[in-house]
């Protein structure tokens, strides 16, 4: 697609792998200037880095555990400090701990609420002031079809999944007088490492029966919904949740 | 992967939101047949100022005549032998209150906007499945979430074409053809100064960003769906109304 993003800004956590790194990526090729957010895949986060500038990108790796308000001050002073703002903010990071609810330790529900939701809360409350400045931004959140549907076994991530979404539509109505949009973005079965290591061939067969596309979504699939959403043609789109699953739900 | 030197069928091109449609579609190296019913000026007039016949054509066609829809894609086909896109644009307004509204308001408003939408894309189908291949837009709209005065018998029709959109997209999915509906909320359009003089200042006042959008806000959806890259994208339906519903 023809979007622009030079000039503009944009923090993606969780961004060393998987649909993270594919986001950064493709904001980059799309001229904005990019904070790689790691938590502890130093090396990996390097590389994102290293492939980003190899194609005349800019780019830049901070460390920074999203569910450690004390960490998010960190991630934005590097930002404002690298690039001297910030437009786009990409809630990305996530963690699973998946179990039955019947099985589940306190460990287990505390942990996930605490990155997913908790502190997507926190970062995006600290990244909203310097766009208020600049009355432009970009709020994307990555919640998933989990927080749709459900899913067995997956209690604790739905429960932060579907609250991103309520989150995301609050801090629309919140923001829109200030020319900031907030949307969510659910991915369906996406070919990732996490997905590959932790499925059977079998568990993959059946969830693709569900998908009428019959195929898992690649990560670029996820990142080019992101750079449409933090464009400046998506200006009238704010509250929104976009399915990419291949047709999985269609709420 | 770009729409580069692909082939859409454009419904209702002479339209708001038509005319954007086409007229982003060619710059970003599209080729055009779009059908209109009424306003040949306007249709001469884009046909001359947007692009030359070896991109853009205009057919007078009513999407009520199924033959037309026909003619259309074959037009489409024989010239340059593809059809990657549809974009059903075409609207028909005909409100009134449920208790006044007559059966030839219900059909006028069903036929055109509901039959319409279902008799281009059948056309479309048999191109895109040989190709494996396809992106169908569909326009709705607010009405069938947030209901409209006087607008029953246009609501009933795009919440049919959310309904149907859906239903194609699971049918259609084993030849990789994505379907996909665009919902506009309340958007500027010329008629507007037809409408109850307070309906401006409550429409600006009700969505959360404060006013009203441009039908070229619409169309970036559009092309974002309508691109090769999109396609694990279907069966849903993106609002693009400043926040308005946010369902």
């Amino acid at each position: 697609m023809q979007l622009d993003l030079t000039g503009r800004v944009a923090i993606v956590t969780g961004a060393s792998r998987g649909i993270g790194r594919s986001i950064a990526e493709a904001l980059a090729a799309s001229g904005a200037a990019v904070v790689v957010n790691y938590r502890g895949s130093e090396a990996a986060a390097a590389e994102v880095v290293e492939s980003i500038t190899a194609k005349g990108g800019k780019a830049l790796a901070v460390q920074a555990d999203v569910a450690d308000p004390a960490s998010h001050e960190t991630l934005l002073k590097a930002t404002t400090e690298a690039f001297g703002r910030v437009d786009i903010l990409v809630n990305n990071a996530g963690i699973t701990r998946d179990n039955l609810l019947l099985r589940m330790k306190e460990s287990e529900i505390d942990d996930v609420l605490q990155t997913n939701l908790r502190g997507v809360m926190l970062l995006t409350k600290a990244v909203l002031r310097p766009m208020m400045k600049n009355k432009w931004g970009r709020v994307i959140t990555i919640s998933s079809v989990i927080g749709l549907t459900g899913n067995a076994g997956q209690s604790n991530y739905a429960a932060a999944k579907a609250g991103l979404i309520g989150f995301s539509k609050s801090v629309a109505q919140e923001m829109a007088s200030r020319g900031i949009t907030a949307n969510a973005i659910c991915p369906g079965f996406i070919e990732t490492d996490m997905t590959r290591n932790a499925m059977s061939e079998d568990l993959i067969n059946k969830a693709l029966d569900r998908i009428p596309l019959a195929r898992m979504g690649q990560p670029a699939e996820i990142a080019n919904a992101v750079v449409f959403l933090a464009s400046d043609a998506a200006g009238y789109i704010t509250g929104q949740t976009l399915a990419v699953d291949g047709g999985m739900t269609m709420y | 992967m770009s729409i580069n030197d692909q082939v859409a069928i454009v419904t209702g091109g002479t339209g708001a939101i038509g005319r954007e449609v086409v007229s982003g579609l060619i710059q970003r190296g599209a080729r055009v047949v779009f059908c209109y019913r009424q306003r040949d000026e306007l249709a001469e007039e884009m046909c001359a100022t947007i692009a030359d016949e070896q991109r853009l054509i205009a057919i007078k066609a009513d999407v009520r005549d199924a033959e037309a829809m026909n003619s259309l894609v074959e037009v489409a086909v024989r010239r340059w032998e593809r059809l990657d896109m549809l974009i059903t644009a075409h609207s028909a307004v005909n409100n009134a209150p449920v208790a006044e509204m007559t059966l030839e308001q219900w059909n006028d408003v069903l036929e055109t906007m509901l039959r319409g939408v279902t008799r281009i894309t059948r056309a479309v189908l048999r191109p895109m499945q040989k190709a494996r291949y396809g992106r169908i837009i569909t326009i709705t709209g607010y009405q069938p979430l947030a209901g409209g005065l006087t607008q029953a018998n246009y609501a009933a029709a795009l919440g049919g074409i959310i309904g149907f959109s859906k239903s194609l997209a699971r049918e259609v999915a084993p030849w990789g053809i994505t379907v996909n509906s665009v919902a506009p909320g309340l958007i500027s359009r010329p008629h507007m100064s037809s409408f109850d003089p307070s309906y401006i200042p409550w429409a600006t006042n009700i969505v959360p960003l404060k006013r009203l959008g441009a039908p070229a806000e619409i169309t970036p959806a559009i092309f974002m769906l309508a691109n090769p890259e999109a396609g694990y994208i279907t069966g849903q339906v993106l609002p693009v109304d400043g926040g308005w519903r946010m369902v």
